[in-house]
């Protein structure tokens, strides 16, 4: 890289550092979706801070809640979407974009479905050469909750694609199936 | 820098999408006119002129609406000099009422860009909203109406926690 100018320089150190902190925000998702706890503390810091709807305090505390929670339900998919960045030195200011599918178990033990919309609003903290949530805001935005029309648990579907799980059982974990 | 500036473009570029987004989405009418050239132009369908104007009938389009939230996914940006053309699939979720009753409207579609640089700077000369899917239906939110109180809540407008987002630091003082 000799041949770049300071400028460029800076540049193309923005966006190295934009891309970890991109990465930051979606090994979040694949921590909560697959319920990791080990993943998860991977993406805060240990002394970093969590304000959800119906939680706000440390991440030491946020991790047993958000697992108890993520336990009571069936499956998640968390998909992030347009992600801005401010760069300022070793902090990174966010907003994030995300909609959450929720299947859950209704009172009376049928399947649910609930939808999220909102918006992560981070600050994501640069220690070392580590990028890593330091104060999570999740901001809700819209909802939709109603009884599961899932086709793709009819019987003859379910041969027709594999099911994603929660836990290191995931294909995610593994690359054996990928050669 | 060759491949790096033309990640640096498109970088810039991808932004106009999301800041456009964030623009509709708090109904914030200067961050949306910053978006486009000021002799840009906009064909919405069921508006077509100029950028300016299209901002002022964009926020009294969607400023009755309950709430929208745009997400952007599949970007794909042609460079070509000073000028890039871009495709962008959005997401649209739009909560608003009909005949007094709460409905959610989603809806998919693309932008289609023309996108100039002048100077150092990218912005949108041309946008073309595409419709692909929508579905409407009565919304059942339980979310919503539990959460009016929230302080979490989205809200249009400065109130938003967007407009605090480097005012952390303090929130983080007072949680210590």
């Amino acid at each position: 890289m000799a041949e770049l100018s300071d400028a460029e320089y800076q540049q193309f150190r923005a966006l190295v550092d934009r891309e970890a902190v991109r990465e930051v925000i979606l090994r979040n998702s694949r921590a909560i979706d697959r319920v990791d706890e080990e993943l998860l503390r991977a993406v805060y810091w240990p002394d970093g801070w969590d304000s959800h709807s119906i939680f706000d305090g440390s991440f030491e505390d946020y991790v047993p809640w958000v697992i108890e929670t993520l336990n009571g339900m069936i499956a998640t998919q968390h998909n992030v979407a347009n992600i801005l960045i401010e760069l300022d030195g070793d902090h990174a200011y966010t907003e994030s974009y995300f909609i959450a599918h929720h299947k859950l178990l209704g009172e009376g033990g049928e399947e649910r479905d609930m939808i999220a919309a909102g918006r992560y609003i981070d600050h994501i903290e640069r220690r070392g050469d580590e990028w890593r949530i330091k104060h999570r805001r999740a901001v809700f935005d819209w909802d939709l909750n109603q009884p599961s029309t899932s086709g793709w648990n009819a019987p003859e579907r379910k041969a027709m694609m594999e099911r994603g799980t929660r836990g290191r059982g995931d294909p995610v974990f593994s690359r054996d199936h990928l050669t | 820098m060759g491949k790096i500036d033309d990640l640096l473009d498109k970088q810039e570029i991808m932004e106009l999408s999301y800041r456009y987004s964030r623009a509709c989405d708090r109904l914030d009418a200067e961050l949306m006119t910053a978006v486009y050239w000021p002799d840009g132009t906009d064909d919405h369908g069921a508006f077509k002129g100029t950028a300016p104007d299209y901002v002022d009938w964009v926020m009294g389009f969607v400023g009755n609406w309950v709430s929208t939230h745009h997400d952007n996914t599949n970007i794909l940006i042609d460079l070509d000099g000073d000028v890039a053309f871009g495709e962008v699939h959005w997401t649209g979720y739009y909560r608003y009422e009909i005949e007094g009753v709460l409905h959610d409207h989603l809806a998919t579609g693309r932008y289609l860009d023309r996108y100039e640089r002048r100077g150092d700077e990218w912005r949108i000369k041309h946008r073309t909203c595409l419709s692909d899917w929508s579905k409407i239906e009565p919304a059942n939110a339980a979310m919503h109406e539990a959460g009016l109180a929230n302080p979490l809540r989205g809200q249009r407008g400065k109130a938003d926690h967007l407009y605090n987002l480097r005012n952390i630091a303090i929130l983080e003082d007072a949680a210590e």
